[in-house]
């Protein structure tokens, strides 16, 4: 009898111990740095993976992730999923930022180009080392080069050509200088082109020009509900830096907006000629082309959709279709904020992702956004964005609706789920 | 007072009048950053990843081929800059406004800061500057 207890004793603190441990093993990788609101979880999947730009994900749940700056000579990382854990594999020799899914394909983009693989039935890439060539020879001049992408599932490639300027002023940058009129750049950068994905060697003969005055874009994502191409753009920087008689650091540090726009065919953001200003809510005539902070401009600009604090820089875009998160999220789009550099001698901002509700294909409210994931910077109020210890740059999502996050500092990725209380 | 006394409190005035003259330029160096260079090289000279070049600890900063220093200065950078195995790539515009002591000031200045203050850099001479001036085109 009391041998049978003892083993019932035993047991019970057998059975104590493994749960003990089992609640360890699944929270231990809940990241208790970021915030992220009540029920939703977020974990460290990878770490130091590389300058982890956009990422996407495959149907089997294996993670694609673009390297902006290559890794002993790869440019992209395969995290294969095996059950809960991923294992790491490299291919593609080019630098960049755009990598997304469509259908059987895996489409990537240098900084040039964009590149087209195929899957086998598994979802193993078939031919990893000869992508084909779908686009080339897009202009690339250093600043604002990176080709973010998407493709949508009537076979079209919207590709961003950043402008290669900050305000297409004859000197770059320069305090004073005046801008180009017409400005030579939208000739062929600062906008959306459009291409097929099943065409090969297609560069600008064979593109549209979809959307222009756009400075740079580099997060965008094809909305299903309105069968439109949303796009989030970085506004000017340097306002006070080069026109100090219009703007105070402090209103420079504040604007132009960071913007989110629906684009159709046509669609004009009015770049370089004008600017959104964040606090009056208005579309300014740039200072490059007489604006004095003031002047409202009087040519032809879409309105945002949404305008977001300057400098922030939105370089994550993602409308949720996933059904693993409470109704509010269904078609509303995930923004991840990179984070400023360019808001001194205020304290740089950003470094987080944040939500905007859409209804009826639209933000629910016009100034409605939230923060939904923060901390990311690890420090408040950081002086400069190098204080930063992680800056949130693509998002994905799997088919269970699980929402994926990279960093292209430390190379982290973060994988956020939910559980239904 | 004795003489060794007397000689020892004119050298003491010496060194203060230096170090404080040395704090002067070094100000003046820093008035000039903060106006001129900190928004795109921020105020811990760390610049920012993919588009401004860091200043501290960057080899061709504290580097003693200062005419290409100061080259750079003067005309500005263009295209995707190489630096330390790692690539940038936003514009600098010339800062040729710039005169030829303030060029001096600033370059001492970041030469001095942050982690550079280690490497002991050789001051940039007003006249340095002068001269790479003038052998530009």
């Amino acid at each position: 009898m009391q041998i049978i207890n003892l083993i019932i004793v035993m047991k019970s603190h057998v059975i104590l111990l493994i749960l003990v441990f089992m609640g360890i093993s699944s929270f231990a990788q809940q990241n208790k740095k970021i915030l992220v609101p009540k029920n939703f979880l977020i974990e460290i999947i990878a770490d130091n993976i590389g300058s982890a730009r956009h990422l996407t994900v495959a149907p089997n749940g294996d993670i694609y992730v673009k390297l902006n700056d290559l890794k002993d000579g790869k440019g992209i990382v395969k995290l294969q999923k095996n059950g809960a854990t991923y294992t790491q594999y490299y291919f593609g020799n080019y630098e960049g930022t755009g990598i997304c899914i469509q259908g059987n394909y895996l489409y990537a983009s240098s900084n040039e180009a964009v590149y087209k693989y195929q899957f086998d039935k598994q979802w193993n890439i078939m031919n990893p080392n000869h992508p084909d060539t779908i686009i080339e020879k897009l202009v690339s001049e250093g600043q604002h080069e990176s080709k973010s992408l998407v493709v949508n599932n009537q076979n079209e490639v919207y590709v961003n050509i950043g402008a290669y300027s900050n305000a297409c002023q004859e000197q770059d940058r320069t305090p004073q200088s005046k801008g180009f009129f017409p400005c030579p750049i939208l000739e062929k950068a600062g906008g959306i082109w459009k291409f097929s994905s099943q065409a090969l060697h297609q560069s600008y003969p064979e593109g549209d020009r979809w959307a222009t005055g756009l400075r740079n874009v580099v997060g965008l994502d094809w909305n299903y509900q309105t069968n439109s191409l949303f796009v989030t753009q970085h506004g000017m920087d340097q306002l006070a830096d080069n026109y100090p008689q219009y703007y105070s650091k402090i209103k420079s540090a504040n604007t132009p907006a960071e913007c989110l726009y629906d684009t159709k065919l046509g669609t004009n953001a009015g770049w370089p000629y004008s600017y959104y200003d964040y606090e009056l809510k208005k579309i300014m005539l740039a200072p490059a082309y007489g604006g004095d902070g003031i002047k409202e401009y009087q040519g032809v600009a879409q309105e945002p959709v949404m305008a977001f604090p300057a400098h922030l820089a939105p370089n994550g875009l993602l409308f949720y279709t996933g059904n693993l998160f409470p109704e509010k999220y269904k078609n509303g789009a995930f923004i991840a904020f990179h984070g400023s550099w360019n808001r001194s001698p205020e304290p740089q901002a950003g470094f987080f992702v944040v939500f905007v509700p859409f209804k009826d294909s639209k933000p629910t409210l016009k100034d409605s956004w939230e923060i939904f994931a923060d901390g990311f910077a690890e420090v408040k109020n950081p002086k400069s964005p190098n204080l930063a210890k992680h800056r949130p740059c693509g998002l994905a999502q799997d088919i269970e609706g699980n929402l994926y996050i990279s960093d292209d500092k430390m190379g982290t990725i973060y994988k956020v789920s939910y559980r239904h209380p | 007072m004795t003489f060794s006394k007397r000689a020892l409190f004119l050298l003491f005035l010496l060194i203060l009048m230096t170090s404080h003259l040395r704090s002067q330029t070094y100000n003046k160096g820093k008035k000039i950053y903060q106006e001129a260079c900190l928004s795109c090289h921020q105020e811990d000279g760390g610049g920012v990843m993919n588009l401004n070049p860091p200043l501290d600890g960057a080899s061709n900063v504290i580097s003693n081929n200062t005419a290409y220093l100061i080259k750079v200065v003067l005309l500005g950078l263009k295209g995707k800059v190489a630096l330390d195995n790692k690539y940038y790539g936003n514009v600098m515009a010339p800062h040729n406004n710039l005169s030829n002591q303030e060029i001096a000031d600033v370059l001492n200045y970041i030469r001095n800061s942050w982690s550079n203050k280690k490497a002991k850099a050789k001051k940039i001479l007003v006249e340095d500057v002068e001269a790479t001036r003038k052998s530009l085109p």
